[in-house]
């Protein structure tokens, strides 16, 4: 014992001392048990993943505002996640529990008591020590949209989703709770990490955003389609629409008994690629052998329903109002309508029951979600086999298919798409027939080569007199100046 | 000391009564003042009693006469100009001018169909006419609006330049395509094709303004006369906005030659404000302005050689031009 310490405690200050040890000993107990993480510490990553779930790619901002659309929610191409805490200067607390989840609104889902918000799907409930280390997971596009039973589990891989991939839009992503202990499970308040916080978005955006999801296709189309024959072609032209989110369109095309056009349509587009809202996804094509991993995730059952409601026919006037020409018309039966024998999306039993009706009459009048279910077969079924132009900007009114034959009776179909790929039928089935037509230079021909030849040099033949008298005059004026100038 | 104030009033300044209205030069308070000249006069041993100053003298200029060409070219390190030549006894006025551009606009339309005799309208009348309901042509096609740029070398002065000039134009007709087989009362055009023809006549030409008059007598009128050679690209597309070809296989594009004949009327913008289009010359070498008028013949159809289109007509011309 130090001299100066036993001095005291030989003295009258031993009662203060022996105070000021005990002060240090409950201090040095409370450094034991550590801080609570913050959710700044908490570093998230989203990456894009390939058919066999495996990641690819980080998310760039462009896939945060349009990767997730509803072909890759049916297809369940999951998003993988890396989540990290920042390790601290002093260890964190290993009494506190960190729960995350994946979803939006968790906050208020959590609380339970509100119909619309369900709560969201548990990833993780761990102490924050085992956030230092990089978590690694994957989730389905689904769970951005579709919360848990209340009553049931919430854990990933138990939980049962309340929603599907037909439908929804909106902002989600990564929901961190850091439990304070007050109270039992997590409170709306102790969210820290609110969806939109990642570092995909922080390089290059202003401000911080979430992963959009978006099901829906674009709902205000545009109407009076007309079709009008040309030479080997045809001309659609279509009223603009001045509202909704149509990023662009694709004319599909097929002969008059509906099989594609040989030598037209495209690849489905790459799994893993960025789209700017240049195409659009369908799951038939993206995922032609069903959902990826769709035996191991367990959101993959139960919507079955998804496909129930194929007597929706769409807000969409499918009644090829437009006035034609010729023997070019719109077809007034074209149909266009969501049809009950959807091929199922991602349950993995085939066709859905539902209870719609099916029967599509293809007047176009109905309201709602448009089509949930696209045929499989046929133009209608938007398969990329029958796309025979590229990318339409949203504001065009407009589109010419080339290289068809004279004479020859083709089907054609507008599809709009959104931002995130999602496509809905514009138009009805439209028909029409290129036509021959006679420009100028046949014209020309016609009337007895007034136009002459072609080519830029005919000078091979004798001039007339007309032409010598002009180089005859043209070389006197040049010797005139010439003689001028010597002066 | 007599000596001593002679020097004194030789050293006074002379001051004019207008600068001093005393008459008396009053030294100036501030310290950019010049020195008094006096002061630099010694001051005279007997100087106690005040002096007063010398009345200033009266001065008479007297004009200096001129330096000699001579003396000025001796002295000088600019070396003397040549005498420019004389044109017409006088010299133009202003700086010197070269060239001249101009930018024009006129209708116009091709004279396709003067080959043609047969019934009806001709070719291009048929496509390009003006057309009823039906798509039927009732008249012949609305004139095109063709602009025209133009530039000159002007070589020399024969009581106005004269010299050798080169335009260029554009011209454009656009109409929907015919139906080939239209059946019953439809209309038989097609609007999803539209047949478009287009020429871009080129010219090289001598060209003439007789700018005497509007030089040295202040008429602001120039009329002038152009000349020469022309040749005109030209092209026929179809409905899929390529070069149309028929049923032989022959491309409907090519170049025709021929010649031109442009006679008009500038009327010189300078009266308007003399001062300013002076300043305008020595400050941007643009001697004159103009406002002109000009009929314009052309003959473009290889000079009646072979097969060819005709692509001359007979049109009015307006435009503006600089020279400088």
């Amino acid at each position: 014992m130090p001299r100066r310490l036993s001095a005291a405690l030989t003295t009258g200050a031993a009662p203060v001392v022996a105070a000021l040890i005990v002060a240090l000993l409950g201090a040095r107990e409370a450094n034991a048990a550590g801080e609570a993480p913050a959710g700044a510490n908490f570093d998230i990553w989203y990456y894009a993943t390939d058919d066999n779930g495996e990641r690819d790619r980080l998310f760039s901002a462009d896939d945060l505002a349009g990767f997730v659309n509803r072909a890759r929610c049916e297809c369940n191409q999951t998003i993988s996640t890396r989540i990290q805490l920042q390790r601290a200067m002093a260890s964190y607390d290993p009494t506190i529990r960190v729960q995350t989840f994946v979803g939006s609104r968790c906050d208020i889902g959590q609380v339970g008591n509100n119909a619309q918000v369900k709560p969201c799907v548990r990833i993780l409930s761990e102490a924050p020590i085992a956030y230092t280390k990089a978590i690694n997971f994957e989730f389905s596009p689904l769970w951005l949209v579709a919360g848990v039973d209340p009553q049931g589990d919430k854990d990933l891989g138990n939980a049962t989703p309340t929603g599907t991939c037909d439908a929804g839009q909106g902002d989600a992503g990564i929901w961190i709770c850091i439990e304070n202990g007050a109270q039992p499970d997590c409170q709306s308040d102790e969210f820290q990490v609110m969806g939109t916080q990642n570092e995909n978005s922080s390089a290059d955006a202003m401000t911080a955003q979430g992963i959009r999801y978006d099901f829906d296709p674009p709902q205000t189309l545009p109407d009076n389609f007309s079709i009008n024959a040309g030479d080997s072609a045809v001309q659609i032209e279509w009223d603009q629409i001045s509202t909704g989110d149509v990023s662009g369109f694709r004319v599909l095309c097929a002969d008059a008994d509906g099989a594609p056009l040989p030598g037209q349509g495209i690849d489905a587009p790459s799994l893993i690629g960025i789209n700017r809202g240049t195409t659009y996804f369908i799951a038939r094509d993206l995922c032609p052998d069903g959902p990826f991993n769709g035996e191991d995730e367990p959101i993959d059952t139960g919507d079955d329903s998804t496909t129930g409601d194929g007597g929706s026919t769409g807000d969409f006037d499918t009644s090829g109002g437009g006035s034609s020409s010729g023997d070019v018309s719109s077809s007034d039966d074209a149909t266009a309508t969501g049809s009950d024998s959807g091929t199922g999306t991602g349950t993995g039993t085939g066709t859905g029951t539902g209870t719609g009706t099916g029967t599509g009459t293809g007047t176009g009048t109905g309201v709602g979600t448009t089509g949930t279910a696209l045929p499989t077969d046929g133009i209608e079924s938007l398969g990329y086999a029958y796309v025979c132009s590229g990318h339409i900007s949203g504001t065009s009114q407009e589109a010419r298919v080339s290289g068809l034959d004279n004479g020859v009776e083709y089907q054609f179909l507008i599809v709009a798409y959104d931002l995130a790929g999602n496509p809905v039928a514009a138009s009805g089935v439209l028909t029409g027939t290129p036509r021959e037509t006679i420009d100028l230079w046949e014209q020309c021909e016609i009337d007895g080569d007034i136009c002459g030849s072609g080519g830029f040099c005919n000078c091979t033949s004798e001039p007339d007199r007309d032409a010598r008298g002009w180089f005859v005059a043209m070389g006197l004026v040049g010797m005139i100046a010439r003689r001028r100038r010597r002066r | 000391m007599s000596a001593w104030l002679v020097l004194a009033w030789l050293a006074e300044p002379v001051v004019s009564a207008t600068d001093e209205p005393d008459g008396v030069a009053q030294p100036e308070a501030t310290g950019d003042a010049q020195p008094d000249p006096s002061a630099d006069v010694p001051a005279a041993p007997e100087a106690a009693a005040p002096v007063p100053p010398p009345r200033p003298a009266p001065t008479k200029l007297v004009p200096k006469p001129l330096p000699t060409e001579q003396a000025i070219a001796r002295d000088s390190t600019v070396p003397p100009t040549k005498k420019a030549k004389r044109s017409f006894g006088r010299a133009r006025p202003g700086t010197k001018q070269r060239f001249a551009a101009e930018f024009k606009i006129g209708p116009f339309l091709p004279e396709v169909d003067s080959r043609y005799s047969g019934d009806g309208f001709g070719p291009y009348a048929t496509i390009f006419g003006r057309t009823n309901s039906m798509g039927v042509t009732t008249k012949k096609p609305k004139l095109g609006v063709m602009p025209v740029i133009a530039f000159e070398w002007q070589i020399v002065y024969l009581g106005g330049p004269l010299g050798i000039g080169t335009q260029i134009g554009f011209f454009r007709d656009r109409a929907d395509a015919l139906l080939a087989e239209p059946m019953g009362t439809e209309n038989i055009r097609s609007s999803a094709d539209k047949t478009t023809f287009g020429m871009v006549p080129l010219a090289l030409l001598a060209v003439y303004r007789f700018e005497l008059v509007a030089d040295f007598y202040k008429v602001p009128l120039v009329p002038y006369v152009k000349a020469g050679l022309a040749y005109s690209f030209w092209w026929i597309k179809d409905g899929t906005k390529k070069v149309a070809v028929n049923e032989q296989g022959e491309k409907g594009r090519g170049g025709v030659v021929g010649w031109q004949l442009n006679p008009g009327v500038a009327l010189r913008l300078d009266f308007i404000e003399r001062n300013a289009a002076k300043k305008l010359d020595q400050a941007t070498g643009i001697n004159h302005t103009y406002v002109f008028g000009e009929f314009q013949l052309s003959r473009l159809r290889n000079f009646g050689v072979g097969n060819a289109i005709d692509l001359g007509d007979k049109t009015f011309l307006a435009g503006l031009a600089i020279e400088f």
